[in-house]
């Protein structure tokens, strides 16, 4: 019963990282921001 | 203060451009833009990625560049599942086609972005050092991605006689952004070309006819 949940907590651990892994993935792209300035000379 | 923010403050992670009103600089995308996107609220007015924005003049540069700073930070720190690379395809004054690569990550969110690509000539007008003022405008058109997918974009500008004998300060802008009509619409990433070359006399297209050769 106790290696059952040795083992289901691993199997978890594991889904979270792969899961984490994904998300991560998901995020990567370096972001460059547009800024647009309205304005006028007068 | 648009010096400050530009040059000293973010110059490797902010795509700024200048859009100006019935003051002989502006442009029917910039006019279309400020009034019909954004329903004009007045200048100044400093909106990053189409969702924050400082409308107005805070008394002082240092404060207004805190104000501004703080919206550029805060978008920042917004994770993005897209990245553009814009090029050149064809450069053959005064007419020149340009290439946004629009690509999703593999693990994004499929979804279709919008695409915008701009001509900006910077230092200009040059009365107040003024940056990146936008000469042409397109609303390129609307792409639907999938994760792990890239999308080609073209567009054909047509550059003046203040663009090409202030050629080294061309660049040229594009940006992909939700599909919406009017702001807040989050814009996903922004990308420049610059700088690049315009060359004259036909040496882009090989057509060397208008060169002479003169050796010392």
């Amino acid at each position: 019963m106790e290696r059952h949940g040795v083992t289901f907590v691993a199997a978890t651990l594991l889904a979270m990282a792969v899961i984490g892994a994904v998300a991560g993935d998901a995020v990567a792209a370096e972001r460059t921001v547009l800024g647009e300035y309205f304005n006028a000379t007068w | 203060m648009v010096p400050v923010i530009v040059d000293e403050r973010y110059p490797d992670n902010l795509e700024l451009i200048g859009i100006h009103r019935t003051d002989g600089y502006q442009t029917p995308w910039g006019d279309s833009r400020m009034t019909v996107f954004y329903t004009y609220e007045g200048v100044p007015n400093f909106w990053t990625d189409s969702s924050l924005n400082v409308l107005g003049y805070y008394g002082n540069p240092s404060t207004q560049i805190a104000q501004w700073s703080a919206i550029i930070n805060n978008r920042l720190a917004v994770p993005t599942d897209i990245t553009i690379d814009v090029s050149t395809v064809e450069l053959n004054p005064p007419n020149g086609i340009f290439e946004a690569n629009v690509c999703m990550e593999a693990g994004g969110t499929a979804r279709t972005v919008r695409v915008f690509m701009v001509r900006v000539l910077d230092h200009y007008p040059t009365s107040l050092d003024y940056r990146n003022t936008v000469r042409e405008g397109f609303q390129v058109g609307d792409y639907p991605l999938n994760p792990g997918e890239c999308v080609p974009v073209q567009q054909s500008f047509t550059f003046d006689t203040v663009d090409l004998t202030n050629s080294p300060n061309i660049k040229i802008v594009a940006f992909a952004q939700e599909v919406a009509d009017h702001a807040p619409a989050e814009v996903y990433q922004a990308a420049s070309l610059w700088p690049f070359r315009v060359f004259s006399d036909g040496f882009e297209s090989g057509d060397l006819a208008g060169w002479t050769l003169t050796v010392p």
